[in-house]
């Protein structure tokens, strides 16, 4: 995706937003159109501020969005071919998913305010809890009342922030399933997350963002395999680790080793060979493994790597 | 449109405890005329029924009735983050800060109009010739209003107003204002003396503003408040865990 993309439903342009002497989003461009783009970062990355951005709850310090060519900011008109959800769990407790859904339509002004209501509750399967208090519902049940409420007035453009937090595994299916069919029919829906799995199994398009700025864009495969070829780094505790060092070296793919504190650090290029050769290898010099252990394979690390030093 | 701001912002306000709290505030007055007329301390002291309707509805039932559900109204949205299900919405926000002002100012009056009204009447047994019972319910009307919609405007502008309003009523109008004579165009307390003044001949009853002074005093703070609010709506910003 470039920033000039031909039908773009979100332009973002050279956006950034801080906060006192805190950049939260730094210098970020994209454009995104119809279809499913998932926004994934780890937490504190910046995607909220980003979609608070474009949602025109947050003002950008420097640079310009346009939602089908509106700015966002100060226009609350726009609301009316936009979708927002909300990362934030707290809702109206005293109502259901249906009195909000219907309060939500009533302010959109529709013309069937009830029907649409019915339909939205219907759309993420909330039917059967939707006259009781909110209140009570699960973490889930709100997330699927909270989708419904944006999606009453059928919105060309739905944003959502972490709309899978809380939902159990069959729930997480059907919004998915659910927001396919839309991005189908033509919707732009743009969604964090900053759980990979989520986006790999939803998005066709992603935008990762780490530390404020747009670490990698474009089509999901692409992502991952940027994410899967990079170095990684193994602990390892043995009964030689000297020895073992001596042999691992060899190995082709392996592009470090370092003897430390009683363990032995190891850098390899591919994952799957390291795994699946250090057995052998530890057999070959007589070594008993004790611990083998992936260091630093937390998500945040993945996506400094694709940041780049 | 109007009619589900108003709802909503009803349906707030009265869950709360706070309020049921409150409305037992409203009893007292009303408990301690009742204690009064049947104690048979009097035969409808204009003194005591002044006494009751200015010291305890107009001073303090007023002021902290409005405080509650004035901060309450707009101010808990904000704070809970649940103000974000109306400002996504193509709803123009003077509509939305209207509507929570005026809930706010309804739910005040109901409070204390029947409070000033019941205290008066109990205490003078029966709608008085001097027109108290009149004064006093026109003063909680126009009471209500101003005070609420000036404490929706302050809790857009800060998530402290409960304690800035108890400071604005308890020290402000309540010291400040009695020792400097030019402080009272900035007391809604002083507004709500005026307007009662101006409708009773009952002499205890006075204040040093005159009537349509306190109108137009009162107009401009309900004025003022309702644009700060529709201010800060318009440029409103999500915080980081909203």
């Amino acid at each position: 995706m470039t920033a000039e993309s031909a039908g773009a439903a979100i332009e973002v342009r050279n956006v950034s937003r801080w906060y006192g002497d805190v950049v939260a989003v730094n210098d970020i461009s994209f454009s995104v159109g119809p279809g499913i783009t998932g926004l994934l970062g780890p937490n504190g990355a910046g995607k909220s501020t980003l979609l608070h951005i474009i949602s025109g709850f947050l003002r950008p310090s420097a640079g310009s969005v346009e939602v089908h060519g509106e700015t966002p900011w100060r226009n609350p008109s726009l609301f009316r071919r936009v979708g927002l959800v909300p990362e934030r769990e707290a809702v109206y407790s005293f109502l259901g998913a249906r009195g909000l859904a219907l309060a939500s339509a009533r302010l959109h002004g529709l013309p069937d305010p009830e029907e649409a209501a019915g339909r939205a509750v219907a759309l993420v399967k909330l039917e059967d809890a939707q006259d009781r208090p909110m209140g009570g519902y699960s973490k889930g049940m709100r997330q699927r009342a909270k989708i419904a409420a944006a999606l009453v007035h059928d919105p060309e453009v739905l944003i959502l922030d972490e709309p899978f937090n809380g939902t159990d595994p069959r729930q997480r299916l059907q919004l998915m399933e659910m927001l396919r069919r839309r991005a189908d029919e033509g919707r732009t829906i743009l969604f964090s997350s900053h759980i990979l799995e989520e986006v790999e199994r939803l998005a066709e398009n992603v935008l990762v963002i780490v530390n404020g700025r747009l670490a990698a864009s474009g089509h999901f495969h692409q992502i991952r395999r940027l994410m899967t070829d990079r170095p990684h780094a193994f602990e390892i505790r043995s009964s030689d680790n000297r020895a073992l060092a001596a042999a691992l070296v060899g190995l082709p793919h392996v592009s470090a080793v370092e003897l430390r504190d009683g363990r032995l650090d190891v850098r390899t290029a591919d994952f799957g060979a390291f795994t699946a050769e250090i057995a052998r290898a530890a057999r070959d010099c007589s070594v008993t493994l004790h611990e083998l252990r992936p260091a630093d394979e937390s998500l945040e690390s993945v996506f400094s790597y694709l940041v780049g030093p | 449109m109007t009619r589900t701001l108003l709802t909503l912002t009803a349906h707030q306000l009265l869950g709360r405890r706070r309020g049921i709290l409150i409305a037992l505030l409203a009893l007292l007055p009303i408990g301690i005329a009742l204690l009064y007329r049947l104690a048979g301390e009097g035969d409808g002291s204009t003194q005591f029924a002044a006494d009751m309707v200015g010291g305890l509805v107009l001073t303090l039932l007023l002021p902290i009735g409005a405080l509650v559900f004035g901060t309450s109204a707009l101010g808990s949205e904000i704070e809970d983050g649940t103000i974000v299900y109306l400002l996504a919405r193509p709803v123009a926000r003077w509509r939305i800060v209207v509507a929570k002002a005026a809930v706010a100012s309804l739910a005040t009056a109901a409070l204390t109009v029947p409070a000033a009204l019941l205290t008066t009447v109990i205490a003078l047994d029966g709608l008085d010739a001097d027109s108290l019972w009149w004064g006093a319910t026109a003063a909680a009307v126009v009471g209500s209003v101003v005070y609420s919609t000036l404490f929706v405007g302050v809790s857009t502008i800060t998530g402290r107003a409960l304690v800035i309003g108890l400071v604005y009523v308890f020290v402000w109008e309540a010291i400040i204002t009695s020792l400097f004579e030019g402080t009272r165009w900035v007391s809604v307390r002083q507004y709500v003396f005026a307007v009662a003044d101006a409708l009773t001949a009952a002499e205890p009853v006075s204040s040093s503003l005159a009537a349509s002074q306190a109108l137009i005093a009162s107009g401009v703070v309900v004025a003022l408040s309702l644009a700060v609010g529709v201010r800060f709506l318009q440029r409103f910003e999500i915080g980081e865990q909203a």
